[in-house]
C-alpha cells in the first residue's frame, strides 16, 4: 500500500545540512496500525510528512498504492491526499471560525461531492466519534479531546487508505488520549492504516507494529507478539504482548 | 463553490475587522479622492456643447507684427479683428453658418419695477449664434437676421437673469435697459447645460452669460468691449481706450478681439475654409496688410478646450495629486493585506493538507479581495459624492449663490460611468493590492505550519 525504498531527506540552510531521513525502506500493508517512534529530532514527523506527501524528498522512491509519487506536481500531490489520506494532528488544527459541521466538511469540498454526499459522509464520520449532537459547535466550545475527535472525524469523512497521526494524544490529559486512541484503535479494527508518531512507549505497544528512528534512521521494528528485527523484544513489545496485542 | 467561498470570504472579513475595516478605509479614501477629482476632470474634458463642439471651429489668421513671437498653437493666437471677421462672416463663398462673439457689460434696469439695477456681462454676436450652438430656449427665439443688419434693440436673456428681474413669467416682449438704451427682450434661454464657458475662449467652467444682442445694436450704443483686444506695436497703448472710447476706432484698427465661429461637418468644408483663408490674407498682404508670414489656425473647439487643460497648471495639479494619493492608499492597503493575510499562512497550511490545490486557495483569496474591493468602492463612491456635494457647496458659497445651482451642480454628479469605473478601479486595484500577499501565502511549505500550535 505504502512502500518507501531508500527514501531520504535533507534539509539544506546557506551553511548547513541536515540529513532528517536517511535511506528509508519501509513497506506498510493495508489495514496495519504502525506507530513511529524516537526521541526529539530523530526524524518521525518528517517521515509522516514524507509519507503524507507534505514534503518532498531527495532520493528513493515512494510508492503508493503501487504509484511512483516522485516528481508528481503540486496539484497532483494535492489531490492524493485529498483522496486518500487522512491527517490528524497533536494541535488539532480546526478551522477556529468553522462549526463542526463545516471543519469536517472542508475536504469533502476540494474533493467536489455534491452536498448530499457530503452530508452523508460528515453525519457518518461524526456518528463514528460520537459527535453528532455538537456539529453546530465552534471548537472552542469543544474539550480537546472533543475537538480531536472532530479532526478524526475530519479525517474519515474522506474515507482515506491511511491515517496519519502526529502525536494525536499530545495535548489530551490521560482521560482524552486514552479516548482518542480506542478510537483510532476501533477505525484501524475497521480496516483503516494507521501510522501513529508517538512518545509514548504505552501507546506504541498496542500498535501492531513499531517502528523506531534515531538520526533519521530506523533502528528497530517491533511487531506485536514478535521479537524485534534485531533480535531482541523491545519494551513497547513487552509491552503489547502484556495489554493482548 | 463561488457561494462556498463567499461564505467563507464574509467570515474572514469578520475574524479581522480591524485589518479589514483598515484596507477598506484605505481603499475607500484612495478612491474617493481620485472619483472626485476625476469626476470634476471630466466634466471638464467633455465636449462643451456635445458632439456639435468638433464641427465648431475659431477662425484665426496671424496679423501680429512681423517681430513678434512665432506661435504654433491656436490656443496663442489672438482673434481676429472686426474687419477680418465682418468679411468672412459675410462672404457667401463658401455658404456656412458662422458667427462672430465679443463680450461687452452694462448696467440693466427694467422700468415700472422696484429692483435694483443688475450689472450684467453680454455677448455681442449676431441671429446665427443660438442655431450654430444649439441655443435651447426657454420662452421665443433668437432674434433675426435682418435684426443684425438694422441693429434691432433686441435682447436675448438668461433664464437666470428672468428669474431675477421677471421672476419666472414669460418676459418675450417686456423691456429692459442697458445702460441707457431700451431693448425687447425677444427669447429667454432655458438651462443651457455647457460644461464650459467656451464661445468666449476663456473656458470658464459651466456658465453661459445672461445677455445676448446684436452686435450691431452693441457697436452703436458704443458698448464696452470687455474682451482681449490685442493690437500691433504701433496701436497698443491705445488697448485700453479702444475697450472703452467711440467703437469706431477699434472697427477700424487691425487689433484682433472679434471671435469668429464656423460650422463645418465634413472635411472637404474645413479644406475649402483654409483654402478661402489663406486667398484671403494673400490678397490682405497685397494691400500692405498681415506682415507676416501666413499662419493661419482653424481648429474646433474640442482642440482649444485641450489645449485650455493642457495648460491649466492647477488642473494638472489636481489631476496628479489625485493619483499620488491613490498610489499612497494603494500602498497600504497591500501592507495591510499583507498583514492580513500572512495570518491566514496556517489555515492555507491546513487547507493544502487536506487536499486544497494552490490555484484554488489563490481563487478563494482572490474572491475575498473582490469583496474587500468592492466594499472598498462603494464606500469610496460614498466619499466621492460627499466630496462632490462638499465642493459644490465651496464653489457655490465661494460665488456668493450667483448661479442657480441647477447649473451648477451638473458638475459635481456622479454618472453610471463613474459608478462602474469606481467599482472596476476599486475591485482590479485590490486584487493588485493583494495578489503579492496572497501569491506569498498560497506558496508557504505547509508541513512546518501544522506541527505548532
Amino acid at each position: 500500500m505504502l512502500k518507501m525504498a531508500g527514501v531520504s531527506k535533507i534539509y539544506r540552510t546557506s551553511e548547513i545540512e541536515t540529513c532528517a531521513l536517511n535511506k528509508i525502506d519501509l513497506h506498510i500493508k493495508a489495514g496495519e496500525f504502525i506507530t513511529v517512534k524516537g526521541p526529539s529530532g530523530s526524524g518521525k514527523t518528517t517521515l509522516l510528512n514524507v509519507a503524507g506527501l507534505l514534503e518532498s524528498f531527495e532520493e528513493g522512491e515512494l510508492l503508493l498504492d503501487g504509484d511512483n509519487v516522485k516528481g508528481l506536481n503540486d496539484d497532483k500531490l494535492s489531490a492524493l491526499r485529498n483522496q486518500k489520506i487522512g491527517f490528524i494532528f497533536q494541535g488539532f488544527n480546526l478551522l477556529p471560525e468553522l462549526p463542526v459541521f463545516d471543519n469536517v466538511d472542508v475536504p469533502l469540498r476540494y474533493r467536489g461531492f455534491d452536498a448530499k454526499e457530503r452530508k452523508k459522509r460528515i453525519d457518518n464520520a461524526l456518528e463514528i466519534v460520537g459527535l453528532t449532537s455538537r456539529r453546530k459547535h465552534l471548537p472552542m466550545q469543544l474539550s480537546g479531546g472533543q475537538q480531536q475527535r472532530v479532526a478524526i472525524a475530519r479525517a474519515l469523512a474522506g474515507e482515506p487508505r491511511f491515517l496519519l497521526a502526529d502525536e494525536p494524544t499530545g495535548n489530551l490529559d490521560s482521560t482524552m488520549a486514552k479516548e482518542v486512541m480506542e478510537l483510532l484503535k476501533k477505525i484501524n479494527n475497521e480496516g483503516t492504516t494507521i501510522i501513529m508518531v508517538t512518545h509514548d512507549d504505552e501507546l506504541a505497544a498496542k500498535a501492531s507494529r513499531s517502528i523506531n528512528i534515531l538520526d533519521g534512521r530506523i533502528v528497530d521494528v517491533a511487531e506485536a507478539g514478535k521479537t524485534n528485527i534485531g533480535g531482541h523484544k523491545t519494551q513497547s513489545t513487552q509491552e503489547a504482548d502484556h495489554a493482548g496485542l | 463553490m463561488l457561494a462556498y467561498n463567499l461564505q467563507l470570504a464574509w467570515i474572514s472579513l469578520r475574524q479581522t475587522p480591524g485589518l479589514t475595516l483598515l484596507a477598506i478605509a484605505a481603499i475607500a479614501i484612495g478612491l474617493g479622492v481620485l472619483m472626485t477629482i476625476q469626476t470634476q476632470s471630466r466634466h471638464m474634458r467633455s465636449l462643451p456643447i456635445g458632439p456639435v463642439s468638433e464641427n465648431i471651429y475659431l477662425v484665426q489668421m496671424d496679423n501680429r507684427d512681423l517681430n513678434a513671437p512665432s506661435l504654433d498653437q491656436s490656443f496663442e493666437m489672438p482673434s481676429l479683428s472686426f474687419r477680418d471677421a465682418m468679411y468672412l462672416l459675410n462672404t457667401d463663398t463658401p455658404a456656412i453658418d458662422a458667427t462672430t462673439t465679443w463680450k461687452t457689460r452694462g448696467i440693466i434696469t427694467t422700468t415700472g419695477q422696484e429692483y435694483n439695477p443688475v450689472r450684467g456681462i453680454a455677448v455681442a454676436t449676431n441671429s446665427g449664434f443660438f442655431s450654430i450652438f444649439n441655443v435651447p430656449f426657454l420662452y421665443g427665439n433668437g432674434w433675426t437676421a435682418d435684426s443684425d443688419t438694422q441693429g434691432n434693440a433686441v435682447v436675448v436673456i438668461s433664464n437666470r437673469l428672468n428669474r431675477t428681474l421677471f421672476g419666472d413669467e414669460d418676459s418675450v416682449g417686456r423691456q429692459i435697459t442697458i445702460i441707457d438704451k431700451q431693448a425687447t427682450i425677444v427669447g429667454v434661454l432655458d438651462e443651457w447645460p455647457i460644461t464650459s464657458q467656451f464661445y468666449d475662449r476663456s473656458f470658464f467652467r459651466g456658465f453661459s452669460d445672461d445677455i445676448f444682442l446684436p452686435q450691431s445694436f452693441a457697436i452703436s450704443m458704443n458698448l464696452p468691449r470687455y474682451t482681449r483686444i490685442e493690437c500691433q506695436a504701433a496701436d497698443r497703448p491705445r488697448t485700453r481706450a479702444y475697450q472703452l472710447a467711440d467703437v469706431r476706432h477699434v472697427i477700424n484698427s487691425e487689433c484682433a478681439w472679434v471671435n469668429l465661429w464656423v460650422k463645418l461637418e465634413t472635411e472637404d468644408s474645413v479644406e475649402n475654409y483654409k483654402s478661402l483663408m489663406e486667398n484671403y490674407v494673400s490678397e490682405q498682404k497685397a494691400l500692405g496688410r498681415f506682415p507676416r508670414e501666413q499662419n493661419n489656425f482653424l481648429d474646433n473647439i474640442v482642440t482649444h478646450q485641450n489645449a485650455f487643460l493642457s495648460r491649466d497648471a492647477r488642473f494638472k495639479f489636481y489631476q496628479r495629486l489625485s493619483w499620488f494619493f491613490a498610489g499612497v492608499c494603494l500602498l497600504n492597503a497591500i501592507l495591510i493585506l499583507l498583514a492580513k493575510f500572512i495570518r491566514k499562512t496556517k489555515e492555507v497550511a491546513l487547507r493544502r493538507a487536506l487536499g486544497a490545490k494552490r490555484n484554488v486557495l489563490l481563487v478563494q483569496y482572490l474572491i475575498e479581495l473582490v469583496v474587500i474591493g468592492a466594499i472598498g468602492a462603494l464606500a469610496g463612491l460614498a466619499l466621492s459624492y460627499l466630496g462632490l456635494q462638499g465642493m459644490l457647496g465651496v464653489y457655490m458659497y465661494g460665488t456668493d449663490y450667483e448661479y442657480p445651482l441647477s447649473t451648477v451642480e451638473q458638475l459635481y454628479q456622479m454618472d453610471w460611468q463613474l459608478i462602474r469605473d469606481a467599482l472596476l478601479i476599486g475591485i482590479l486595484s485590490t486584487i493588485v493590492a493583494g495578489l503579492y500577499p496572497i501569491w506569498k501565502v498560497c506558496n508557504v511549505a505547509p508541513a512546518p505550519l501544522l506541527k505548532t500550535e
